[in-house]
């Protein structure tokens, strides 16, 4: 156990004093920025369309193109086009009115909401249409939910810093922070055996099994620190331009998802097409868990997934005795890998890891739609566990048994 | 007891047989020589000691443990050096040696490091960064973490290799110092002289195989044979010599070599004072190793081993 700390003493030391710590830290910064780039973009587009000043804007304008059309002589399209300004303006009114009244009335809004979407879902168990139905269901859960608890929407205009930031990470955990992951690690065995300091490492009185594993605990901690680092660097930049609205907000996860064939309407010219599967959600095990702590569980479970992408990068720096090439298979089996999983359309991509990297989507049940397949947070997850674990493994196997020779 | 114990190593890569059971047995405070030519297997026997790579056959033990199946113990009395000692660049020599003395389990490890840094002689840069050294204080860096546990057995491979002459000397010395404090060293080297001035006993290596071992000066001592004498007329002297039916020649400026037995050397000098030369110093003149190492091995191996300064490192 000393033993092993000390292993793991020594391999964060090097580390932390390695170049390619640096290149990870200052991609990561690069990240960081990317998303606070675009955010604050897309916010300042907001502001401009879609808040009470705009709106202000909006009808002053509408009143302007009215003003034109009566000094215009009367025809029926001026008229038309009149009434359509007149109900726009009222609309627009009605939505600054709501804004300025703040959220007083928000609760009948949601009330409101209920009713329709309870009618809507009759409608649907009529017509035996178990995906709206189920749709439905699930955007009760919500409201209710927001009632019972107190949580107004979001006003018009306002954007969630912790919406913006899931949506954010289904990218970066397909592509930045594998890198990020891979760059940290792909090197830690390789790198030695190239440089020649392998010989020294491994004529101590310490297991090559001990060597090998604090490495490996060095590289896990190392990719955690880094992969919770950008996310929270994420989510406080979020926070920082969109403010902290939104973080009561329900999220509905742990939903379990069927496939329906959808039902041939009658009289249609029968489909030869492949069919196609509809999705219907089952609530049962579902979780309503407001967006913050939702955000939280997601950062631990992508940090997960990076932990299992870089003990993909660090078998490969077992296996190869050049750094360049463990790094290049690495990033072409995590990256490229990544990429092209995407394309195969086959239910082989379930046990495939970089399906489960954005753990986020495997919880809220995304992935399921997406997949069409019942997948859960659970499938992920041991997915995920059993890639690390063979990987470990085989790296550990490989490792304690090969001759070193040419270092 | 000895300190290190080989017995019917042999070492097959791919299909090619690399070292040819060796065996041999180095003593405490022994300074062990491993002489041979290149390629003739040194490393790769020095690899197998410190347990880097598996013997195809045979055990190696080290203070009577074995390397293979008691590799902590084994290892826990061993320092080394294979080939170049290459340490992390990035780091600075102290923070390199409190990697290696963390993974030694050295108890007062700050002590220790300061004793050793003094020993090879780095005091004052060690907080450099390695990678602004040069070759000279990479080697004494690479010594330094090799004594850094005080072992029992130190395995040096050609542990010289870019030091100065003045390095080299005071080199020497401190593995006499070592050996003296009861150390065993294993040294490799193909620079013959080095081998003589520094070594015990001496394993000549050729194919794999060990061909010869045996104590230096019983080495050199079998094959003394000549003496140098310094006279004031080197020609003069050569002339009476011969005339007397001795193998004489000169040798340097008042330097004159006589071909002969140590038995033989009162009457010579005898037969120098009757003709009145004078005799400032007779010493016998031992051959060196390298002549006995040519003549142990064949004609292909001596021209592939007598290149000047003993060839190229190989990286
Ligand atoms: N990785 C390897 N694979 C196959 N053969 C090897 C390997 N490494 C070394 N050899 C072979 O093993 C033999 C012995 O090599 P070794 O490095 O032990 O020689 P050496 O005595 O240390 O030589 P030098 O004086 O040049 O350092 C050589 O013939 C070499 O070609
Ligand atoms: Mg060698």
């Amino acid at each position: 156990m000393l033993e092993l700390a000390s292993v793991f003493a020594n391999e964060w030391m090097k580390l932390m004093r390695r170049k390619r710590m640096w290149v990870a830290a200052v991609l990561g910064a690069f990240v960081v920025g990317l998303f606070a780039l675009s955010t604050y973009h897309d916010h300042q587009e907001q502001l401009r369309y879609n808040s009470p000043s705009a709106w202000q804007q909006q009808v002053a304008t509408l009143k302007q193109d009215i003003a034109q059309q009566k000094a215009q002589k009367m025809t029926d399209q001026t008229k038309a086009q009149i009434q359509a300004d007149n109900q726009q303006i009222k609309s627009l009114q009605g939505q600054i009115a709501a804004y300025q009244n703040g959220n007083e009335n928000w609760r009948q809004n949601v009330r409101d909401e209920i009713t329709q979407t309870k009618q809507d879902e009759k409608m649907a168990a009529a017509e035996h249409d178990s995906t709206t139905m189920s749709m439905d269901q699930g955007s009760l859960l919500r409201l209710n939910y927001q009632l019972a608890h107190d949580v107004p929407p979001l006003v018009p205009g306002e954007q969630s810093a912790y919406q913006e930031f899931t949506s954010f990470i289904s990218v970066a955990t397909q592509i930045f922070l594998p890198l990020l992951a891979v760059i940290l690690v792909a090197d830690m065995v390789s790198g030695e055996t190239t440089s020649g300091t392998i010989k020294l490492l491994l004529i101590r009185p310490v297991s090559r099994f001990k060597i090998l594993f604090g490495k490996w605990l060095a590289s896990m901690a190392a990719t955690a620190a880094l992969t919770v680092a950008v996310c929270v660097a994420l989510l406080l930049v979020g926070c920082g331009i969109l403010g902290t609205g939104g973080a009561k907000l329900p999220e509905l996860v742990g939903t379990r998802y069927t496939f329906v064939q959808q039902p041939q309407q009658s009289g249609q010219v029968v489909n030869t097409g492949p069919a196609q599967l509809d999705p219907v959600a089952h609530y049962a095990h579902t979780l309503i868990l407001p967006e913050w702590q939702f955000v939280v569980y997601g950062i631990l479970l992508t940090t997960l997934a990076m932990l299992v992408v870089a003990t993909i990068a660090f078998l490969c720096s077992a296996l190869f005795k050049s750094a360049m090439a463990s790094t290049a298979v690495a990033l072409g089996v995590v990256i490229i890998g990544g990429i092209s999983v995407s394309f195969v359309h086959s239910k082989v991509v379930v046990a495939l890891f970089p399906t489960h990297l954005n753990l986020f989507s495997n919880w809220t049940g995304a992935l399921a739609e997406q997949l069409k397949m019942s997948v859960t947070l659970t499938t992920g997850l041991v997915v995920l566990a059993a890639w690390g674990i063979v990987c470990l493994i085989a790296s550990l196997l490989y490792f304690t048994r090969k001759d070193v020779l040419n270092a | 007891m000895s300190v290190l114990t080989l017995e019917h190593v042999s070492k097959t890569i791919g299909r090619r047989l690399i070292v040819d059971d060796v065996n041999m047995a180095v003593e405490p405070g022994e300074v062990y020589g491993f002489l041979g030519p290149n390629g003739a297997g040194k490393t790769t026997t020095i690899r197998m000691i410190v347990g880097l790579i598996r013997p195809t056959k045979g055990s190696i033990r080290v203070m009577g443990h074995d390397i293979s199946r008691d590799r902590r113990a084994a290892l826990s009395h061993v320092g080394a050096i294979v080939e170049n000692p290459e340490t992390y660049s990035y780091l600075t020599a102290r923070q390199n040696l409190v990697h290696y003395a963390r993974l030694a389990g050295i108890p007062h490890a700050k002590r220790r490091i300061e004793e050793v840094v003094d020993l090879v002689g780095l005091t004052g840069r060690v907080d450099d960064k390695v990678k602004r050294y040069s070759l000279g204080m990479r080697q004494r860096l690479g010594v330094a973490q090799a004594l850094l546990a005080n072992p029992k057995l130190l395995v040096l491979d050609e542990p010289t290799n870019g030091l100065d002459p003045a390095g080299i000397r005071e080199f020497r010395e401190m593995i006499r110092n070592l050996a003296q404090g009861g150390m065993s060293v294993l040294v490799s080297s193909h620079l013959l002289s080095e081998i003589q001035m520094m070594c015990d006993r001496v394993a000549i290596l050729k194919g794999g195989r060990i061909i010869a071992q045996r104590s230096v000066s019983s080495l050199v001592d079998g094959t003394a044979s000549a003496a140098m004498i310094r006279v004031s007329n080197e020609n003069a002297a050569v002339r009476v010599l011969k005339d007397r039916q001795w193998d004489a020649e000169v040798s340097a400026a008042h330097v004159i070599r006589v071909r002969t037995d140590g038995s033989a050397i009162p009457k010579l000098i005898r037969d120098l004072v009757r003709a009145e030369i004078d005799i400032y110093a007779v010493e016998p003149a031992r051959e060196s190793l390298e002549e006995a190492f040519l003549e142990l091995t064949d004609d292909k191996l001596a021209s592939s081993s007598s290149t000047p300064a003993g060839g190229v490192a190989n990286a």
